[in-house]
């Protein structure tokens, strides 16, 4: 390494200019800071261009996480920004955003997402461009014990403006001491700032985040319910443009989670809206979400796939690659049904008088100034109340010998009670509800896999006989997929062996006493 | 994850040269590689700039109060870290010994980074000793620098003889000519047929070359400072045939 390149100390009481300021005045500032321990070699300067990356839903923003994809030179970086200005880089192929978790290189940094992006694409949210000085800090033996980015200010496309000089620090494996030595002098030198983060403030707003009513004990109920369901059906329609395209299936997922919460709604306290309202709604949400339901069942069984080839005892993975394939082409056929569903004029009719029935509703609860006699908090109560016995009456009654059936109703109204306890959920004292829920959800836990595994192996059945009949599959592949069948199987009968003590966990005093002080702050 | 463990019972053949710039050309094409720096003399530490010293020392590792995680360090290139020398390693077969699997000591301690690297080097001391049974349990591929002359070549068949008599899985064995000097009819002679009737032996061959000596003054791989050398094109015609080869014998 060419001592000539080194960034040289500046004369005390001035900063050593190079020839490419601002950035080679940041560097040579840099080096002044932390001369006393380290020397700093610089790399010239170089032109970059960054996209901000992040789901649809901000799964990193909200961690106060930061991805980013700059392109230098020939290469490309992705970079994820900690909090703390810590980076952490890998480099990258040439990518197409959005993109799926499956198309970063291997290695920590996209081990560090996984369990955080799970099967959301990253979306660009934002793109810039700049100019960027690295610079290495060596130590005494000339070894690189920290990476410095100094970045000049970076130009926002799409007219979003100009982002400030920052300079952004990596640590180097093994060399902890150093990077925290560097970091505490740049930081008390007020240099250390987030050139990657910064853009994070100016992502678009995540849309149909904030409900459209503040929810409160004395709002009319009229008025929250319909709210609620205004805000669901923004949730809806925001989901459909990235179902259209594909993007991820996340955004079905709450396509439908928002179509089953609006159902939820309209079954246990639709009562209080207009009957003619209400009627349509429940026949039209029923149509969306019976839509959007074979191709959800198909995204679960290809993701769900990876998992199950792992644990096959006897069939080899390749053995499934037929079935993955049946199953990719009948979701394909499955999709274009849901996107001319999504498209269609019906939808579009529902949208527009729904949205229209429930605003009017609202605000003509709003305008009747409270003499409306039922309340928001009081509702709660009485139908978190109503759920929960009636959950209580259909468990009690369930045996050792009780048909499956019984066990899939009794999760239709843990749903049901779940589905109203979010709702309610400003309304409630959030401790009394966080246990409330948990214990809810360990029993619904236990039911799912129950119901799931039922199901799926139902499924995976009719698979196999249609494969067979169109002439698709071979004796290996349906060998396999009897294995798949054997471990659904397996899932139920311990769901099955569990659901007792899940129970009663459930039905314990304690819980019940729970429920009973929940609604009694909710009546509040 | 691949591992490849640069070996010969002999000293001074290029072991630590080839370790140096075949992990660095695996990291240069993506691979994201550890080199572990087995020998005591602490060469390839050295030439990465970095302190030749492991806290707690060999005994520590093989008896597992701490992790080769803690240990690694990333060297001045991209994708490429290094597990240091210590000087402690000397001892590493008495400590090797003192456990219940003496021979698979290496294995164990490599096995929690299967996920985290997609190559490993490992560069070994030379002899014939616990620590070199642990490298040929451990490793995938033996690449063994040979210098062309009849006692080097006695030598490697000594070591062909004792990877046979391994007990359980062996090493891939995959030789080279290493400090190659072509003005000498010996070493002309021996790359002309060697390779044509042992199918372990490469055809490449890294030249006896200044640059490569040089590498302990830049303290850097020769494809850093001499890309167009010689010897940087041999070891990466020795690095394509490497990792194009099969894992296994």
């Amino acid at each position: 390494m060419a001592d000539s390149a080194r960034v040289p100390a500046p004369p005390a009481g001035g900063a050593t200019v190079l020839p490419d300021a601002p950035a080679a005045t940041l560097a040579a500032t840099i080096a002044a800071t932390i001369a006393a321990d380290f020397t700093v070699e610089p790399d010239p300067a170089r032109p970059f261009t960054r996209i901000w990356l992040d789901t649809f839903d901000r799964r990193l923003v909200r961690r106060g996480l930061t991805l980013t994809y700059t392109s230098i030179r020939r290469g490309h970086w992705l970079v994820l920004t900690d909090p703390d200005g810590t980076m952490t880089e890998a480099a990258a192929p040439d990518l197409g955003w959005p993109a799926l978790l499956d198309a970063l290189p291997d290695g920590p940094l996209r081990d560090r997402l996984a369990p955080l992006v799970g099967v959301r694409a990253l979306l660009p949210l934002a793109e810039g461009r700049g100019r960027r000085w690295d610079l290495r800090v060596l130590d005494e033996n000339d070894k690189t014990v920290v990476r410095l980015h100094a970045e000049g200010p970076v130009r926002l496309v799409g007219g979003g403006g100009e982002l400030p000089a920052g300079v952004g620090l990596v640590p180097v494996r093994g060399y902890r001491v150093e990077a925290a030595r560097v970091r505490g002098r740049l930081e008390h030198a007020g240099l250390l700032a987030d050139p990657a983060g910064r853009a994070a403030a100016g992502y678009p707003p995540v849309a149909g985040a904030d409900p459209v009513v503040g929810y409160r004990p004395d709002l009319p109920a009229t008025a929250g319910v319909a709210g609620m369901l205004e805000s669901f059906l923004g949730e809806v329609e925001h989901n459909v443009d990235g179902t259209v395209d594909d993007i991820d299936t996340e955004f079905l997922h709450d396509l439908r989670v928002a179509v089953r919460r609006s159902r939820s709604v309209v079954k246990l306290v639709g009562d209080v809206l207009p009957a003619r309202l209400v009627a349509r709604a429940a026949t039209e949400l029923r149509w969306l979400g019976d839509l959007t339901t074979p191709t959800r069942d198909l995204d679960v069984y290809l993701l769900d796939l990876p998992a199950a080839t792992a644990e096959l005892a006897a069939a080899r993975p390749e053995d499934l690659d037929a079935f993955a394939g049946y199953l990719g082409r009948l979701r394909a056929a499955e999709r274009r049904k849901l996107v001319r569903g999504l498209g269609s004029a019906r939808l579009a009719r529902f949208r527009r008088d729904y949205r229209a029935g429930l605003t009017a509703a609202r605000e003509a609860a709003l305008a009747d100034g409270g003499s409306t006699t039922l309340l928001l908090g009081g509702l709660a109560a009485d139908r978190v109340t109503r759920a929960y016995r009636r959950m209580v009456r259909l468990g009690d009654r369930i045996t050792a010998g009780s048909p499956a059936e019984d066990l899939h109703t009794l999760r239709k109204r843990g749903k049901e009670l779940r589905y109203l306890l979010e709702l309610f959920a400003p309304l409630f004292d959030s401790v009394t509800l966080g246990d409330a829920v948990r214990e809810l959800k360990a029993l619904q836990d236990c039911l799912g896999r129950f119901q799931d595994g039922e199901v799926q192996q139902a499924a995976i059945q009719q698979f196999a006989t249609d494969m067979v009949a169109s002439g698709q599959a071979h004796a290996p592949t349906l060998l396999a997929m009897g294995e798949l069948a054997a471990q659904r199987h397996r899932v139920q009968q311990e769901a099955r062996a569990q659901f007792e003590q899940r129970y009663q966990r459930f039905v314990r005093p304690r819980v019940r006493r729970q429920f009973g002080r929940l609604t009694e702050v909710g009546a509040g | 994850m691949k591992v490849y463990a640069t070996y010969n019972i002999k000293g001074g053949v290029g072991k630590t040269s080839a370790a140096v710039n075949l992990a660095y050309l695996a990291a240069q094409g993506g691979a994201r590689t550890l080199l572990w720096d087995l020998d005591p003399q602490g060469a390839a530490t050295y030439l990465f700039r970095v302190r030749a010293r492991v806290k707690g020392g060999g005994r520590a590792l093989v008896r597992g109060s701490r992790g080769i995680d803690g240990a690694i360090k990333g060297t001045d290139f991209d994708g490429l870290d290094l597990m240091p020398a210590d000087f402690t390693y000397r001892n590493l077969d008495l400590d090797l010994d003192a456990t219940n699997r003496p021979t698979r000591q290496l294995d164990r301690l490599l096995a929690p980074l299967a996920d985290e690297y997609d190559v490993v080097f490992l560069d070994c001391p030379p002899s014939v000793s616990l620590v070199s049974e642990n490298v040929l349990h451990a490793a995938d591929v033996v690449v063994v620098p040979l210098i062309p002359a009849t006692l080097s070549v006695r030598t490697f068949d000594q070591l062909i003889e004792f990877v046979a008599g391994l007990p359980g899985r062996r090493p891939r064995v995959f030789a080279f000519w290493s400090m190659v000097d072509r003005r000498k009819r010996g070493h002309r002679e021996l790359l002309d047929r060697l390779p044509r009737e042992r199918a372990e032996v490469s055809e490449v061959s890294v030249p006896a070359l200044a640059v490569v000596e040089q590498m302990a003054n830049h303290r850097a791989p020769v494809a850093v400072y001499a890309p167009r050398s010689p010897a940087a094109q041999a070891y990466q015609r020795l690095w394509a045939e490497l990792a194009s080869g099969p894992d296994r014998p």
